[in-house]
C-alpha cells in the first residue's frame, strides 16, 4: 500500500525543501498523541523520580485503564502535595497548563540539578507546541546528566516537531539507540520502528517487529494498548477489518480512543478519508475530550467537505486545546470559507437530481474566474466519465483559493507547503491564478486537470490506488487530453534522466514520499507521466482501456506490480528494463547533448543580457537543432524570440513565438506579444491563430486586463458578441480588483456596442449612459448615443407609421 | 470657499476638445516649474531625468504654460528662491503655478528637506514660496521620499487623520481647506522614508489614454494621482510586500487641474462658425458639470435624462465640430 498523505501537484523547484521536510516528518513523528501523554518510565533513572513515581503512576494507571474519575481524583489529591513536580505533574493532568507551568519552575527552583525536572518542564512545552523552549529544556536536562535517555527523546521529538538540524537529530537519535533505557521507553521506540514500518509499506518488516514488541511488553508486563492498536493498524494496511482487534484493547481500556485515532492516521496517509472519518468518530464518541481526534476529524470532515461539521470539531478540539497552531490555521481557514468563499452548483440552470460540479471561490474572484473554471472543469468530467467509465456519485467540488497559504492550511492543516492542488476524492482545492501573480509558469487549468483525474482515479479504484499510478495518470492526462498538449517536462528531470535516477517503477512511490534529493518529487511526477506514454506505446491498439482496466484492478486489491506485470506481460525488471530503453529511444540523443544543449542556452541568456542580439539568436538556434520541444522558462524559443525582436526580425520573431506556443509554451508575456505580431499581420488565418492563443492564455493568466480587451476587441470584430460580451464583463470585474484597470468609460462603451450587436438597444443605451456618466465628454461613446437616439427615433416613426 | 478665478480657464482648456478659441482669459498662464533634485546614484538620476522628460512634453502640450526647470548645479535653494521672488512681481491673479519635486527627500522628525546641490530646501521653504504666491490655485507635485511630512505644514489646522485623501472630496471637505495650494505627496508622512515609486507612474500617466478616465483628452492632478497611486498599489501587491509608500493629495478641485492633454493643439478664429460651436460646446459642458454637482440632490432616473440631454446636445455640437475639423465645411475658414 501506498503511504501517500496528499496528491499534490507538480512543484516549483522553490518549494521542494519544504516538501521534503513534510514527508520526513509525516514518516518520523508519532501517528497520534494522546490527550494525556505517556510518561515513558521518565521517572525511574533517578532516585527522585522512583521516590516521585510511587505517588504519580497509580494515578497515571487508572487513567491507563479508562478510570477516568478516578485517575482525576487522584491527581486532585496530588495538588496538596508538598513536592512542586508532584504539583506540576497534577496540573498537567488536569489540564490546567499554566499552574503546571508555574509549578514546574518551582520545581525547577526547588531542585536546580535535576534532569528529570527539565526534561519533564520540556515534555509540558511540547505539550504545547513551543519546540524551542522545549528543546532547550531538553539540552540543559542533558548538561545536568549527559546519559538521561527521556532528555534525549525529547530532544529527538522536539527537533522533529521543530525541523530543527538533520545531523543533530540523527546523532541524538543514534545516542538514544546507545543508552540504557528504561522497559517503558524502549517499549515505546519500538513501536516507533513499527509505525515506521508500516509507513513505508514494509508490512513483513512491521510483522516482525509488532511480535517482538508484543512479547517484550508481555515480559515486561507493561501495557499492550499501543501494540494493539498497531496490530489494528497492521490489519487495516493489509485490508483486513482492524475493529475486532481494537475491541481487543477496549477490552483493557472501554475509554482508549487512541486506538482508533491511530487508524485514522494511517487512513489518512493512504487517502482513505471517508475510513478515516469513521475512526475519528469512533475515537471522540470513546472519549470525548481527545482534543486531536477532534482536530483531526475536523479537517477530515473539510476533506469530505462537511464544512458545518468541520466547524463544530475544529472548534470543540480549540475549547480544548488552544495551543495547536494547526487548529488556530484551521479557525483562520474557516472563517474564510464563511466569509469569503462562494458556491456556485452546475449544470446552470439546474437539472434533475444532484448537481455535477460544485465550484467554491473567492467572491471577490468569481466573477472573472467562474465561467472559465465551470467550463473546464465540465469538460473534464465529460472526458473523465467516458474514459474512466464512472459516472460521480456525488457532485465533484472544485476549490481555488487566491491566497496560497489558505490552500496549503485547507489541504494539510498548516501553511509552509509548496504545492498547488490536493485532491481528496470528490473534492480537490487548488490555488487560484491570483495567488502566483507574478508567475509566468502557473497553468492554472492543467492543474485543473490533472487535479480532476485524481477524483477519477481514486474513486474508480475506491482510493486504493498507489500514488505513482495515480500521478502517473494525472500526468497522462496533462500531456495528452489537458488544455496545453504535449509533454512538458523541467530542466531538472532532463538532468535527473541523464544521470540515471529514475527509480523502478516497484520503488517510484519512495520518490514522492520519501525524497531523497532536492528535485526527486518533480522528477518522479514525469517518471510516473513517461511511464504511461510508454505503457500506451507499448500496449498499442486500446491502450487506453487497458490502462482503464488496470485502475480497475487496484480495488480488488491487486499490488501495482501484480497489476503491471498482467497487463505488460512482463516481470518489474524486464518493465523498468524497457522502460529505460524506451526512455533512449525517445530522449537518447538529447541527453547525450544535455551539456552542450545547456551550454547553448546559457550563452544565449548571456548575450542577451549583453545585447549582442546576434550572439543570442545564434545560441538558440544552436540549442534548438539539438532539442527543440523545452518550453518551460528560458526556452530557446524565448531567446530567439528576443533576439529576433531586437534585430528588427518581426517576421522571424512571430514564427519562433508561434512555434513556441504550438510546442507548449503558455508564458503570458510572450503569447500576449505574439498575439499582436499576428493582428499586425492582419490576415484571417493569423486573426484566427490569435484568438486560438487568447482562449489558451485564460487558461493560465486570466486577471490579465489586456488578454480580455484584445480577445473582447477581436470577437466584436468577428462578429461573435456573447463571447465578447463575456471577454469585456470580465475585464469590468478586473476593474474591483487592486492594479485592475480603472478605466471604465471604453468597457462601458464596448458592452453597448455589444449589446447592439445582440439587438438590444435598451441595454445598449444603459452601457453607453454608464460610460457617459462616467465620462461626459467622451466622444465615441457620445457618437453611438446619437446613433442610439437616431435609431430610437427611427423606430418609434416607424412604429407611428405602421400604427397609421 | 474661496473662488478660484482661473478654475474656469482651465476648466476652458479641456472643454474645448482640443481646439482652442481666442478669449480674454487665454491670456491666463500656468507656470510649470520642475525642480529635479540629486539623484545620488545614476540609476536614480536617469530615473529622475526620464520624469522630468515626462514632465516637459506634458508643459509643451498645454496652451498657456510656462516652463522652468530646474536642474544639476543651477537647482540650488539660493537659486529657487530668488526665481520665485522674482516671479511673485511677475504672476497674476488668473494664473497659477505647478511645482514638481523630482528627487529624494528626508525627514528627521521635526524637518522636511529636500535634498538638492549646497543647501537643501526645506519644507518650510516651499509652503512659504507657494502661500505667498498671487493667483492659484498653486499645485505642489513632491515625488519624494518622505515627502508626506509637507501635509502638515501646508494644512496646519487638521491632524493626519482629517486629511482628505482620494477617497474624501467631500464638499464639506473640501471647504474645511484653508489652504489654496493642491498638494500631491508620494507618502503620507515623513517616516515613509524609502526611495518611491510613484513618481515614475504620476509623470507616465501624463501622456497615457488609460489614465485620462473621464475621456476630456486632458489628464487632471486627480487622474494622474489616481493613476499613480493604483500602479504604487499593484506593484507591492504583486510582489507581496508590505507597502513602503501611501501618496496623498490634499486640497481643492485637483479634477480641475490639467496638466496635461492628449490631443494635438487646433485653433478657431474668432467668428468663425467653428468658434461660435466650441462656445455652445463650452456652455453645455459647463452645465453637465453643474448637474453632476447637483447630482446628489435629484432622483436618478430624473438625473440621467437630463445628464442624457445634455449629452446629447453636446454629441450633435461636437458632430458639427468633427464636420468642420475634417475639412467638410467651414465658410470662414480654420486652420491647425
Amino acid at each position: 500500500m501506498n503511504p501517500s498523505g496528499i496528491l499534490h501537484r507538480k512543484l516549483p523547484r522553490r518549494v521542494m525543501l519544504s516538501t521534503i521536510a513534510l514527508a520526513f516528518f509525516s514518516s518520523q513523528l508519532p501517528a497520534s498523541a494522546a490527550t494525556r501523554e505517556p510518561l515513558y518510565g521518565a521517572y525511574s533513572y533517578d532516585p527522585l523520580g522512583r521516590k516521585l513515581s510511587t505517588y504519580l503512576l497509580p494515578c497515571e494507571d487508572s487513567y491507563r485503564q479508562g478510570k477516568h474519575l478516578q485517575s482525576e481524583q487522584c491527581f486532585r489529591s496530588l495538588l496538596e502535595s508538598s513536592h512542586p513536580l508532584l504539583q506540576a505533574e497534577a496540573f498537567w493532568a488536569l489540564d490546567d497548563l499554566q499552574s503546571a507551568n508555574n509549578a514546574m519552575r518551582a520545581a525547577q527552583q526547588e531542585h536546580p540539578d535535576s534532569a528529570l525536572v527539565r526534561s519533564r518542564w520540556g515534555d509540558l512545552f511540547m505539550q504545547t507546541y513551543q519546540y524551542q523552549q522545549a528543546f532547550n529544556l531538553y539540552n540543559e536536562a542533558l548538561t545536568l546528566d549527559a546519559t538521561y535517555p527521556p532528555a534525549y527523546y525529547g530532544r529527538v521529538r522536539s527537533l522533529q516537531a521543530g525541523g530543527g538540524e538533520p545531523e543533530l537529530l540523527q546523532s541524538s537519535l543514534l545516542t538514544l539507540n546507545q543508552l540504557k533505557l528504561n522497559p517503558e521507553l524502549s517499549l515505546h521506540l519500538r513501536l516507533e520502528e513499527v509505525r515506521i514500518a508500516l509507513e513505508g509499506d514494509m508490512y513483513d518488516e512491521a510483522t516482525i517487529a509488532l511480535a517482538n514488541a508484543r512479547d517484550f511488553a508481555e515480559q515486561e508486563s507493561l501495557s499492550l494498548l499501543e501494540v494493539i492498536s498497531l496490530e489494528a493498524v497492521l490489519a487495516f494496511m493489509r485490508f483486513e477489518d482492524p475493529q475486532p482487534i481494537i475491541y481487543k484493547a477496549l477490552a483493557l481500556n472501554p475509554t482508549w480512543a487512541e486506538g482508533w485515532v491511530e487508524l485514522g492516521h494511517f487512513a489518512e496517509i493512504t487517502r482513505r478519508y471517508r475510513q478515516e472519518y469513521t475512526f475519528l468518530k469512533n475515537a471522540v464518541t470513546l472519549n470525548p475530550n481527545h482534543w486531536q481526534a477532534w482536530l483531526d476529524l475536523g479537517q477530515t470532515a473539510l476533506r469530505l467537505n462537511l464544512v458545518e461539521e468541520a466547524n463544530e470539531a475544529i472548534k470543540r478540539s480549540y475549547a480544548g486545546d488552544a495551543f495547536n497552531p494547526r487548529t488556530i490555521n484551521l479557525l483562520r481557514l474557516l472563517d474564510t470559507f464563511n466569509n469569503t468563499m462562494v458556491v456556485s452548483a452546475y449544470p446552470q440552470p439546474p437539472q434533475a437530481g444532484s448537481p455535477e460540479l460544485e465550484l467554491r471561490l473567492d467572491k471577490e474572484e468569481k466573477a472573472v474566474l467562474e465561467s472559465y473554471v465551470a467550463d473546464l472543469a465540465l469538460e473534464s468530467i465529460k472526458v473523465y466519465k467516458q474514459r474512466y467509465r464512472l459516472q460521480p456519485k456525488a457532485p465533484i467540488v472544485v476549490e481555488l483559493f487566491p491566497k496560497h497559504e489558505d490552500f496549503v492550511v485547507r489541504s494539510v492543516g498548516m501553511p509552509g507547503v509548496g504545492i498547488l492542488g490536493v485532491t481528496f476524492g470528490y473534492l480537490f482545492a487548488m490555488d487560484s491564478p491570483s495567488a502566483h501573480v507574478k508567475e509566468d509558469y502557473y497553468h492554472w487549468g492543467t492543474t485543473l486537470w490533472h487535479e480532476m483525474a485524481h477524483v477519477f482515479t481514486l474513486e474508480v479504484s475506491e482510493h486504493l490506488v498507489p500514488r505513482w499510478f495515480s500521478e502517473g495518470i494525472s500526468v497522462w492526462e496533462e500531456w495528452n487530453s489537458g488544455p496545453v498538449r504535449g509533454r512538458k517536462i523541467p530542466l531538472s528531470v532532463y538532468k535527473a534522466m541523464a544521470e540515471d535516477k529514475f527509480l523502478s517503477v516497484s520503488e517510484l512511490d519512495n520518490g514522492f514520499m520519501r525524497p531523497s534529493y532536492q528535485d526527486q518529487v518533480i522528477v518522479s511526477y514525469m517518471q510516473a507521466g513517461l511511464i504511461f506514454d510508454f505503457i500506451g506505446d507499448y500496449l498499442g491498439e486500446n491502450a487506453e482501456e487497458k490502462i482503464v482496466t488496470m485502475l480497475y484492478a487496484f480495488k480488488e486489491g491487486a499490488t501495482s506490480n501484480q497489476v503491471l506485470s498482467h497487463a505488460t506481460g512482463m516481470t518489474i525488471p524486464e518493465f523498468d528494463a524497457a522502460f529505460k530503453s524506451w526512455i533512449t529511444s525517445e530522449y537518447g540523443d538529447f541527453l547525450e547533448q544535455l551539456p552542450k544543449w545547456q551550454g547553448e542556452v546559457e550563452e544565449g541568456l548571456q548575450a542577451l543580457k549583453e545585447e549582442r542580439w546576434a550572439a543570442a539568436a545564434a545560441s538558440a538556434m544552436k540549442a534548438l537543432s539539438i532539442h527543440d520541444k523545452y518550453t518551460e522558462p528560458n526556452s530557446p524559443w524565448l531567446i530567439l524570440a528576443r533576439a529576433q525582436e531586437k534585430l528588427g526580425q518581426t517576421k522571424l520573431q512571430c514564427d519562433s513565438l508561434l512555434r513556441y506556443w504550438q510546442e507548449g509554451g503558455y508564458a503570458t508575456q510572450p503569447l500576449l506579444q505574439l498575439t499582436r505580431l499576428l493582428l499586425d499581420g492582419n490576415s484571417p488565418e493569423a486573426v484566427t491563430t490569435a484568438i486560438q492563443v487568447m482562449q489558451e492564455l485564460r487558461l493560465a493568466d486570466p486577471f490579465n486586463a489586456d488578454l480580455h480587451q484584445i480577445l473582447g476587441d477581436l470577437y466584436l470584430e468577428q462578429n461573435q458578441p456573447l463571447l465578447a460580451e463575456s471577454e469585456f464583463s470580465v475585464l469590468l470585474a478586473l476593474s474591483k480588483q487592486t492594479g485592475g484597470p480603472r478605466d471604465l468609460a471604453p468597457i462601458h462603451l464596448n458592452l453597448a456596442k455589444v449589446a447592439i450587436a445582440l439587438n438590444d438597444l435598451t441595454k445598449s443605451m444603459d452601457q453607453v449612459m454608464t460610460a457617459l456618466t462616467i465620462a461626459p465628454s467622451y466622444r465615441p461613446a457620445q457618437k453611438l448615443l446619437l446613433e442610439l437616439s437616431r435609431l430610437q427615433t427611427e423606430n418609434s416613426s416607424n412604429r407611428g407609421t405602421s400604427n397609421d | 470657499m474661496k473662488s478660484y478665478p482661473c478654475v474656469f480657464f482651465l476648466r476652458l482648456l479641456f472643454l474645448t476638445g482640443g481646439i482652442l478659441s481666442f478669449s480674454p482669459q487665454a491670456q491666463a498662464t500656468l507656470y510649470y516649474v520642475i525642480l529635479e533634485g540629486l539623484g545620488g546614484t545614476a540609476t536614480y538620476t536617469a530615473n529622475f531625468s526620464s520624469q522630468r522628460s515626462q514632465l516637459e512634453a506634458a508643459a509643451a502640450s498645454l496652451p498657456g504654460t510656462e516652463l522652468k526647470v530646474f536642474l544639476g548645479e543651477e537647482a540650488t535653494r539660493e537659486v529657487v528662491r530668488s526665481w520665485f521672488e522674482q516671479l511673485k512681481l511677475k504672476i497674476t491673479t488668473t494664473d497659477s503655478l505647478a511645482l514638481f519635486l523630482l528627487g529624494h527627500g528626508s525627514f528627521d522628525g521635526e524637518q522636511y528637506k529636500f535634498n538638492v546641490p549646497e543647501i537643501d530646501i526645506t519644507g518650510e521653504d516651499l509652503h512659504q514660496i507657494l502661500t505667498e504666491l498671487p493667483g492659484g490655485p498653486h499645485l505642489l507635485v513632491n515625488t519624494s521620499s518622505a515627502s508626506g511630512a509637507l501635509l502638515e505644514l501646508f494644512n496646519p489646522q487638521k491632524n493626519t487623520s482629517q486629511r482628505i485623501n482620494n477617497n474624501d472630496t467631500s464638499q464639506q471637505a473640501l471647504e474645511e481647506l484653508e489652504s489654496s495650494v493642491l498638494v500631491i505627496t508620494a507618502t503620507r508622512n515623513g517616516n515613509e522614508k524609502n526611495a518611491t515609486l510613484f513618481g515614475s507612474f504620476f509623470t507616465q500617466a501624463l501622456s497615457l489614454e488609460a489614465a485620462d478616465l473621464d475621456k476630456n483628452l486632458r489628464v487632471s492632478a486627480q487622474e494622474a494621482f489616481d493613476y499613480a497611486n493604483a500602479q504604487v498599489e499593484a506593484v507591492f501587491k504583486e510582489e507581496n510586500r508590505l507597502s513602503t509608500e501611501h501618496s496623498q493629495l490634499l486640497g481643492p478641485e485637483p479634477k480641475q487641474f490639467n496638466l496635461a492633454r492628449l490631443d494635438e493643439q487646433q485653433i478657431a478664429t474668432e467668428g468663425s462658425r467653428l468658434a461660435q460651436l466650441l462656445s455652445q460646446q463650452e456652455s453645455v459642458e459647463a452645465r453637465i458639470e453643474d448637474l453632476q454637482r447637483q447630482r446628489s440632490t435629484m432622483v436618478n432616473s430624473e438625473y440621467l435624462q437630463a445628464l442624457q440631454t445634455l449629452i446629447l446636445e453636446a454629441a450633435r455640437i461636437g458632430e458639427d465640430i468633427d464636420q468642420i475639423v475634417i475639412g467638410i465645411d467651414d465658410p470662414a475658414g480654420e486652420k491647425q
